[in-house]
């Protein structure tokens, strides 16, 4: 840190270099620490460098401009929400974590929580989710509800539906009659349905549940087959 | 609002984690953030990755550039600018010096409106840099967009490094009292 504080051929000016000299990055190491350990207690020190680095980011100014690749934008929100998910955890406690549920299912739940956010139409973020874990079918299922679209986007995370027969996912409300949502898609891994307001309003608080059904979804209205899992609707 | 307050406004949404607001800025600002990646590493795969680096960083420190008391496209620019410089000093093996405003300086500094008042001189600085002399103007702008050390303007210049030093700090006093009139 040979430099700092020596310019005695500036008297008048050397914390203004010094300052200009730091923003454009000329200081070696030992003489940025020195520097910034003074930032710390001098703000007229800190107003330099402010004022610096307004003033030289206009050379960026006679820069032209580049639209980065349209793949770009996808790949860095994946980077920037992905990573929030994996560093604080905050936003993956939002999901019901069902018991029994591994580390790998957790992962899961940070792809379908950006999932959601980066696919999820009208709004950002759903206001209700569900999720449906089967252990022994290995099948993992979301849900979420985007009110601004009046759209229920279900995700099939993991799990097939099996040959012959489908998956039929049902609101179930206190002791009311399950009331068919739909079918978990059988190619696709995502399917958006849009639901009549009568139908969104059963959501809150309500259970979403899957069951096995002949193809085609249940003939009577009604669960024919088995339920194979249910989630409590939470909010998001 | 003016173009700064609605990229303000976005920044603080995205201080609290709204996303649909970062998807906003990035349409807003990332032609203007890539064309600098782009100037200064001149490679394409690595101006996508200093991109990159430069958006998570905005994801996770949106609430860092008020604090600070730069404004919003300034805060932008520099930290894009340093990623990159900071990734082209790593290509050629010179040790990392390009500093990090987001977490270098002390979280109360002066505010945002005096800055914002620089900030609408929109043309001073190149003024400024009019009356440098040309070679001197030319070494401030291959230091902030080219990440050039001392050593590298010594050795594009053929001066002695000592002498380097002293010839740009004096013109970086003669450029801060054209500024400051």
């Amino acid at each position: 840190m040979s430099d700092v504080g020596s310019s005695d051929d500036l008297p008048n000016g050397s914390d203004a270099a010094l300052a200009a000299e730091y923003v454009l990055g000329l200081m070696s190491e030992a003489e940025i620490e020195a520097f910034e350990a003074r930032l710390l207690k001098d703000e007229r020190l800190l107003l330099q460098v402010v004022t610096w680095t307004e003033h030289l980011s206009r050379i960026a100014d006679t820069v032209p401009e580049a639209a980065p690749p349209p793949s770009a934008k996808r790949r860095i929100e994946a980077a920037a929400f992905g990573g929030t998910a994996a560093r604080t955890g905050r936003t993956i406690w939002r999901f019901l974590v069902p018991l029994g549920f591994g580390g790998a299912a957790v992962a899961g739940l940070a792809w379908a929580l950006l999932t959601f956010d980066l696919l999820g139409p009208g709004t950002s973020e759903p206001e209700l989710v569900a999720d449906i874990a089967v252990e022994d079918r290995a099948l993992a299922l979301h849900a979420g509800w985007f009110a601004d679209s009046a759209e229920l986007l279900v995700i099939r995370e993991a799990g097939e539906v099996p040959q012959g027969s489908d998956l039929e996912l049902w609101v179930i409300r206190g002791e009311d009659a399950p009331v068919s949502l739909g079918l978990v898609p059988r190619q696709e891994d995502r399917i958006r349905y849009t639901l009549p307001p009568g139908l969104s309003g059963l959501l809150p608080g309500a259970t979403l549940a899957v069951s096995l059904e002949p193809q085609g979804g249940s003939p009577s209205g009604a669960p024919t087959g088995p339920v194979l899992g249910t989630a409590p609707i939470t909010e998001y | 609002m003016t173009p700064q307050q609605e990229v303000e406004e976005l920044l603080a949404r995205i201080a609290m984690g709204d996303r649909r607001a970062f998807s906003d800025l990035y349409d807003r600002t990332s032609a203007k953030l890539f064309g600098i990646c782009l100037r200064v590493l001149r490679d394409q795969a690595e101006s996508e990755e200093a991109l990159q680096e430069a958006y998570v960083r905005i994801w996770h420190k949106a609430d860092a550039y008020r604090v600070n008391g730069y404004s919003p496209m300034t805060w932008l620019i520099t930290l894009t600018r340093n990623i990159a410089i900071d990734r082209r000093r790593q290509r050629r093996g010179t040790p990392s010096e390009a500093i990090d405003l987001a977490e270098t300086l002390p979280d109360d500094g002066p505010g945002p409106e005096a800055m914002a008042a620089e900030r609408s001189e929109a043309g001073r600085l190149h003024l400024c840099l009019r009356e440098l002399p040309e070679d001197r103007a030319a070494m401030v702008r291959r230091a902030y967009l080219d990440g050039d050390t001392y050593a590298e303007l010594a050795a594009a210049t053929g001066v002695k490094l000592n002498t380097v030093r002293t010839w740009l700090r004096r013109a970086l006093i003669q450029l801060r009292e054209c500024l400051e009139r």
